[in-house]
């Protein structure tokens, strides 16, 4: 086990991988609660993959992560997760994403047992056809509740329509007649080829002794074999450009749903730094200390902010805008372009939104579940957590800023507006 | 961690001293009995509060001071809690000891400065300001089916036999909003402001001299004003009200509201927790078990309580042609928990999740505080009371309680586009 710590944060982290591949980080702090995650490297967008070995790629249906997620948690003769965690008073749930699948607990309580009941849950899957068609049924419903909902349909159509091969276009949940094909097979194969130590890693933070934990978790897996094979994700040759520029849906609605996504080939600049530098970008030019921003408090247009994000997938930045108006939803659009363009942003807002970076981070170190995100997403992006980081955000450098700023080039966007009859 | 009380003249100041957070928390607490006017003006307090100041004269302006402070949580905001309203600021700001010397002091001025010190000329809040706010509310009114979700928890709230007084119309909502001016509004705020109970709670690693701080940060004297419990007990059974309609949705929405009778404090605040958890708080519970696990009918069934008027939210999304099922699956899961005919260590598991989150709320500097703020105002007990009372709950408690439990409204917005 290394012992690491947060420079200049006074936070501790304690490493270690065991044999079979599994990444452990332990993160103590002075609470009463235990939180722990395990995260499966599989998400939305792995729908095609191989062993190395193999000629063809299987192809797996939209949705299929999100669909292994719902019956991770399906009791298995006397072991029922779900009581387990209620017995003992600890929360628990899972999540999707694009690249990976989350299961937590969150409790004070018997934590060796909840540790236990989670590793269990994802080391192994006893499922019948009866519980895939049982749970077919409430994804379904889980889907139709987005489909009514006026914003997801103009992001997720948005995002669909920026992106021309790669998966990352298809929403997490899968569309809803891709839900009809999966089947056991496909799931338990989807669970073979990702389930497995070396593709996951545990995180968990709170009231927690690094060194039991690791002994606890070599127990649970001193016996247990996996194939060993190395699964190979598709690649797709993404071109520049986006595939549809524009689309208007008509519902019953009086107001109007943007989306717009900006697809830039991505700068070649270190990943963590760009991640940064678009952020800095989309909050001085878009956030509380903005022209625009003041303009949506001073005209009853705006029924929402204007709100903005950044996500990096293989080649390209995507940049996103969501805002709902009651009308001239175009004026917003044209807006929103002419300020990411054209708007000059104050140098002396570049310290401040350090300051602001800075303080995010002391504050992820005050509850456990904060800094286990902090660490995912940290493993997710970088591969590792980023013990340097309040050097790197003190470090950020104005002028290299400035001079990133100049090589994007934003003329490549599509948009998507949800509007009235 | 222990409570210490501060007496001020008219006034109560609460701290909770405890260097487990990097935060301070503080709240500013206007308490006064809720009536129909709060519907009408406290939307367009608060929203003209955030915008306008008198020291900033712009929202960019104001928001880089904020900034400047690292950019501490700091809202005026206003809730009903059974027969209170409570109007007031909710501040929470890091330490100076992890920003600059000085911060804490500035932060509270900044954030003082919103509540106490807003844009006033000649009695009046800005007519400009307040016209842009009162056109949104008013569009937001408009368009509230827009947004079936959240329309049917309003549209269950407007339809429960419990109101303090009698809801007005949507009409009669926009006319009174309409009708309000700079002064009109003006004149609330100081009623607020001097008609009601105030008393403060700080939460964090903080010395004495934050208590003369703030004291010199109250621009006025205030009333000492005594103030009932805000508990409201529901005596007579509700002739069951249902209500259909149309959306043009895909799924179907169903929101039932469920009213305890003649509950008393240790019911409504303990048994009552009991018998929503197992009848709807989570994956263990009666009707999710059913509805969803058995059945599949939904991706989700719960229930919501709220202790102060001892009432209870049942809310799903179905297809629609499974009303009756679902509605069948809810009048028998009801009649279970009359019955008792659910298994006994339910009891058990539920009341060590309630003991659990009592025991772990220190873990969170807004909990604690809104704890210090429940024994204060509700008359609340600690938490290692309220440990002690939730382990004396039983099964025959539970039973007893669901016999005292009445369907009161079902809504049901139906939807017609199907899996569209």
């Amino acid at each position: 086990m290394i012992k690491k710590k947060y420079k200049k944060l006074n936070n501790t982290m304690y490493e270690e991988v065991l044999e079979n591949g599994l990444r452990i980080y332990i993160c103590p702090l002075k609470r009463k609660n235990i939180y722990a995650e395990m995260n499966v490297l599989y998400g939305a967008k792995n729908i095609s993959f191989k062993k190395e070995e193999d000629q063809e790629f299987i192809k797996t249906y939209t949705g299929t992560a999100h669909f292994l997620e719902h019956l991770i948690y399906t009791p298995d003769g006397d072991f029922n997760p779900a009581k387990i965690y209620n017995k003992n008073a600890a929360s628990n749930n899972a999540y999707t994403n694009k690249n990976l699948t989350t299961y937590y607990f969150y409790g004070p309580l018997n934590f060796e047992e909840n540790l236990n009941t989670l590793l269990r849950s994802v080391n192994s899957l006893n499922i019948t056809e009866k519980d895939v068609d049982k749970e077919r049924g409430i994804i379904k419903q889980e889907l139709l509740k987005y489909a009514d909902n006026k914003s997801f349909i103009a992001e997720t159509k948005a995002l669909e329509n920026a992106i021309v091969e790669d998966s990352y276009r298809y929403d997490t949940g899968g569309r809803i007649e891709d839900l009809e094909k999966i089947d056991l097979q496909m799931i338990k194969t989807c669970f073979e080829y990702f389930y497995r130590p070396d593709n996951m890693f545990l995180i968990i933070a709170g009231n927690v002794n690094p060194q039991k934990v690791i002994v606890q978790v070599k127990e649970f897996y001193q016996n247990k074999k996996f194939p060993k094979f190395k699964v190979i994700r598709k690649k797709y040759n993404e071109p520049a450009k986006v595939l549809k520029e524009k689309e208007i849906i008509h519902k019953d609605t009086s107001n109007n749903y943007i989306s717009i996504t900006y697809k830039i080939k991505k700068p070649k600049i270190d990943e963590y730094l760009l991640r940064v530098y678009l952020n800095a970008i989309l909050r001085l030019k878009f956030g509380p200390l903005t022209k625009i921003y003041n303009s949506t408090y001073q005209d009853s247009n705006y029924v929402s902010d204007i709100d903005y994000g950044v996500t990096l997938i293989d080649d390209y930045a995507l940049i996103c805008f969501d805002v709902i108006v009651r009308n001239n939803p175009e004026k917003t659009i044209d807006l929103i372009d002419d300020t990411l363009k054209h708007a000059e942003i104050n140098e002396d807002y570049i310290e401040i939104y350090k300051k602001l970076m800075i303080k995010t981070i002391i504050l992820d170190f005050e509850s456990p579940d904060r800094v286990a995100s902090l660490i995912e997403n940290d493993c997710l992006r970088y591969n590792h957590p980023i013990y340097d980081i309040y050097d790197k955000i003190k470090s950020l450098d104005v002028l290299d800023y400035q001079n990133f700023t100049k090589t994007l080039d934003f003329s490549n966007r599509n948009y998507v507006i949800v509007g009235k009859k | 961690m222990k409570i210490k009380d501060y007496k001020v003249d008219g006034y109560n100041i609460h701290v909770l001293k405890t260097d487990k957070f990097k935060q301070t928390k503080i709240l500013v607490e206007f308490v006064s009995y809720d009536n129909v006017k709060s519907l009408y003006f406290a939307p367009l307090l608060i929203n003209i509060l955030k915008r306008t100041s008198s020291q900033y004269n712009s929202l960019n302006q104001k928001n880089l001071a904020l900034y400047k402070l690292y950019a501490p949580s700091c809202s005026v905001n206003y809730n009903i809690a059974g027969s209170y309203l409570c109007f007031g600021l909710n501040l929470t700001f890091l330490n100076e000891k992890y920003t600059e010397k000085g911060m804490n002091e500035k932060t509270i001025d900044f954030a003082f400065n919103i509540l106490f010190d807003p844009k006033i000329e000649n009695k009046s809040f800005d007519e400009k300001t307040l016209e842009i706010i009162k056109e949104e509310i008013i569009h937001e009114l408009e368009s509230k089916k827009e947004n079936p979700r959240s329309y049917i928890g309003t549209y269950l709230s407007e339809n429960l036999p419990i109101s303090k007084y009698k809801l007005p119309s949507l009409k009669e909502t926009i006319a009174q909003i309409k009708n309000i001016d700079g002064q009109t509004l003006y004149k609330y705020y100081q009623y607020l402001l001097k008609k009601s109970r105030l008393e403060i709670f700080i939460t964090g690693d903080v010395s004495e001299d934050i208590i003369s701080q703030i004291t010199s940060r109250i621009p006025y004297k205030p009333k000492t004003v005594d103030i009932s419990s805000p508990y409201i007990i529901q005596t007579k059974r509700p002739k069951l009200k249902v209500i259909k309609e149309k959306i043009p949705d895909n799924q179907s929405l169903l929101n039932i509201g469920l009213v305890g009778l003649n509950l008393n404090y240790f019911e409504s605040n303990y048994v009552l927790r009991i018998y929503s958890s197992i009848l709807g708080g989570g994956t263990e519970s009666l009707l999710n078990k059913e509805a969803r696990e058995e059945k599949s009918l939904c991706y989700s069934i719960s229930t919501a309580r709220c202790d102060f008027n001892s009432t209870i939210r049942i809310f799903s999304a179905f297809d629609k042609e499974n009303y009756n099922q679902m509605i069948e699956i809810i009048n028998r899961k009801l009649e279970d928990m009359r019955q008792g005919n659910f298994e006994d260590n339910l009891i058990d598991e539920y009341k060590q999740s309630y003991i659990a989150s009592f025991y772990d709320s220190e873990d969170f500097i807004g909990v604690c505080t809104e704890d210090m703020k429940g024994e204060v105002l509700y008359g609340d007990v600690p938490n290692r009371e309220k440990i002690k009372n939730m382990r004396k709950v039983t099964k025959e408690d539970v039973v007893a309680l669901a016999r005292k439990i009445h369907i009161a409204t079902i809504i049901y917005l139906e939807g017609e586009r199907k899996n569209d």
